[in-house]
């Protein structure tokens, strides 16, 4: 919900960086499909929108998933692994969904999933993403995230402890996997290790705007950031404080109601022009850091690895952490690989290589698995930003009929847009 | 005795304080690998600093607030919920509402707007009677939508600064300025009484009401996102929040 809040506050504010503020509110502009930044960001609008459910019968599930795992005190509040499960009367499918970089359980995008799958008639399993602090916290063995294999691991542990949780209380007819952004990638691997360990048997599995290769889909990212704003990290702050004071003078001669969804729109809508593309970059590229921010911290202090805290400091409960936060706005997720993810990983298997490394966080390592396994889909569009030069033609290549293609909508900007949550919903109903 | 008896006292404070503050580590404290320093000078770059001289003492209060949270308000305002039909809580809600607009009017007009002033003005007009004591709101759906003025926002039209960061037991984010307001606000309700409280004894109840009504519209939940960040983001939005409002 904070990022949600944060990242709109943000994405206002900078949209009218360089604005003359008299001209706001005046014109009016069409949504315009076309545009994969501004997909991205702003969703689908309201009246294209699947219907969405606001009350569903909800179990919260705190989850203890290493009862000997001792949580370091500044962390008392990630000790365990919060997930959800919105069930249905009677027997029906439980579909497991797994969250996109960064993002928790109970995120926008996972609450419009779970809508659209609930209203699908499935039990649905809500769960964070490894790469975000409580999971990272509280569910993550090697406490170093961004190796798919070891994520899936951790995943396939953690739906196996939520499953012995629930048998007794749902009537479970098949059992379906799908992952947006990062965790539709993630979903292939789980399923891989699902053939393997055989617990749940998943008859359908779906990839929703999947990264194709982790590196390069966070390399994209981290240059948005570095590329577009005008002395890159070190200019985050500036960037940020300059577009907040432009927007509070927008805002003050507009009529606004309050901020929801919808708000984000008639701002937009109401823009003298079209805000241009290295905003709209420097947003994603910003919202991408703070998610990254979090990921690292959570697991530097879970490791002691001293790399922004001191190693062997111990934090403490109201230790201030604003020098950690400034500091982490410079790290890129390539140097969280080459100075964190690989010697965590070489600790293990001491011939681990970067290249490898990078090559087997992708689809590609296992394409003959995807190439042969009819139940696993992706869906996408052609616009996705994450996707890298020849990413789609992959997608295409290896899935054949068992990719849909949507040509716009950037990245997972429309995945409550109507005809997309039908053709999801579809894929796990067809036999 | 006595000497003894503040001895012991003191020594206790002592182990109290030991143990909120946290033992000190005897492990040798090594070097990050990243330092800020690394890339810029310390203070060099004050951009969305947030004064915040208090943090540990806010972060207490922060944690105190998750606590009363959990145990005792959102349990209360369930069990509110559960009882009371959500057409009643609307009326209720509305019925707040419409006292909030003598607020609103006094602070918009020490603001000097006319227009936001009038807006308040009118809307407690009509909804103090056609409303029916504001458990209706018909002037907004006559098109004379809410002003959200406080002290704290009249105190920053004038140019008074946020002034250091404040966690306030139950209320949660503030500063010096707003919770200033706050208390002016508060202040000038009781002087003018516009529910006679003076001469009956419904303030506890109104109160009470009152805080269940206000919780229960504010979605935000203490340490659910998870983010080992969520104190500093928090901060900065209610920071950026209130600006907004003030500029309003």
């Amino acid at each position: 919900m904070i990022a949600r809040s944060f990242f709109f506050a943000l994405f206002l504010a900078s949209l009218f960086l360089g604005m003359p503020p008299a001209q706001a509110a005046e014109k009016s502009q069409r949504y315009p499909q076309s545009d994969p930044w501004l997909s991205t960001i702003l969703g689908t609008p309201l009246d294209e929108r699947a219907p969405y459910l606001q009350d569903i019968p909800t179990r919260l599930i705190d989850l203890e998933v290493f009862p000997d795992r001792q949580v370091p005190d500044a962390f008392w509040y990630n000790d365990r692994l919060r997930s959800s499960l919105a069930y249905q009367e009677g027997k029906a499918p439980l579909i497991f969904i797994i969250a996109g970089t960064g993002a928790g359980f109970n995120s926008d995008k996972m609450l419009s999933l779970r809508s659209i799958f609930y209203q699908a008639g499935f039990h649905v399993v809500s769960i964070s993403s490894p790469t975000h602090a409580n999971f990272v916290t509280a569910a993550s063995e090697s406490r170093a995230p961004g190796i798919l294999r070891d994520d899936a691991n951790d995943l396939y542990r953690v739906m196996q402890t939520l499953w012995a949780e629930l048998k007794d209380e749902i009537e479970v007819s098949d059992f379906y996997l799908t992952g947006y952004s990062l965790g539709g990638t993630q979903a292939a691997f789980v399923s891989k290790l699902d053939d393997e360990q055989k617990t749940f048997n998943f008859s359908k599995v779906l990839m929703i705007n999947p990264a194709v290769n982790l590196f390069t889909s966070v390399s994209l990212l981290d240059s948005m950031l570095e590329d577009n704003i005008p002395g890159g990290a070190a200019g985050v702050r500036r960037f940020l404080s300059r577009a907040l004071d432009k927007f509070a003078t927008v805002y003050s001669k507009g009529d606004f109601v309050k901020f929801d969804h919808e708000f984000l729109f008639n701002i937009y809508r109401g823009l003298p022009e079209a805000p241009t593309d290295a905003n709209l970059k420097s947003l994603i590229g910003i919202s991408f850091r703070i998610s990254s921010s979090n990921m690292i911290f959570a697991a530097d202090v879970m490791r002691d690895a001293g790399f922004v805290v001191p190693k062997g400091y111990v934090l403490g409960r109201n230790d201030p952490l604003d020098a950690y936060l400034k500091t982490l706005a410079y790290i890129s997720f390539a140097t969280y690989l080459d100075d964190f993810l690989l010697p965590a990983a070489q600790e293990r298997d001491p011939a681990l290589t970067r290249q490898a490394l990078i090559n087997g966080s992708s689809l590609r390592a296992i394409s003959g698995y995807l190439d042969q396994s009819q139940k696993i889909g992706v869906m996408t569009n052609a616009d996705d930003i994450i996707l890298g030069t020849g990413d789609l033609d992959y997608l295409r290549q290896t899935f054949g009929n068992r990719a849909t293609i949507f040509p716009h909508g950037g990245h997972c900007g429309n995945i409550d847009q109507r005809d997309f949550a039908a053709a999801m919903t579809r894929y796990f109903s067809q036999p | 005795m006595k000497p003894i008896m503040n001895r012991a006292l003191l020594s206790s404070i002592l182990i109290a304080l030991a143990m909120l503050t946290g033992c000190a580590t005897t492990a040798p404290v090594g070097e990050a690998k990243y330092r800020l320093s690394d890339f810029e000078k310390p203070g060099t770059d004050a951009e969305l600093d947030i004064s915040d001289p208090l943090e540990p003492l806010n972060k207490s209060l922060y944690r105190f607030n998750y606590y009363f949270d959990s145990y005792f308000f959102i349990p209360l305002v369930d069990a509110y919920q559960f009882v009371i039909p959500d057409y009643a809580e609307q009326r209720i809600a509305s019925f707040f509402d419409n006292i909030a607009d003598i607020r609103n009017t006094f602070n918009g007009a020490l603001q000097l707007k006319p227009a936001s002033t009038g807006t308040s003005l009118s809307r407690f007009a009509i909804n103090s009677t056609v409303g029916v004591f504001g458990l209706w709101d018909p002037a907004s759906t006559w098109g004379l939508q809410r002003q959200d003025e406080d002290f704290g926002q009249t105190l920053g039209h004038y140019g008074v600064d946020n002034g250091p960061y404040l966690v306030l037991p139950v209320f949660g984010p503030s500063n010096l300025r707003d919770t200033s307001g706050l208390l002016v606000d508060g202040w000038v309700f009781s002087r003018i009484d516009p529910l006679n409280f003076e001469k009956n004894d419904l303030d506890t109840s109104y109160y009470a009401l009152y805080a269940i009504t206000t919780r229960k519209r504010e979605p935000f939940r203490y340490y659910k996102s998870g983010s080992p960040f969520e104190y500093e983001f928090i901060r900065l939005l209610y920071a950026a929040k209130r600006q907004l409002q003030v500029a309003k």
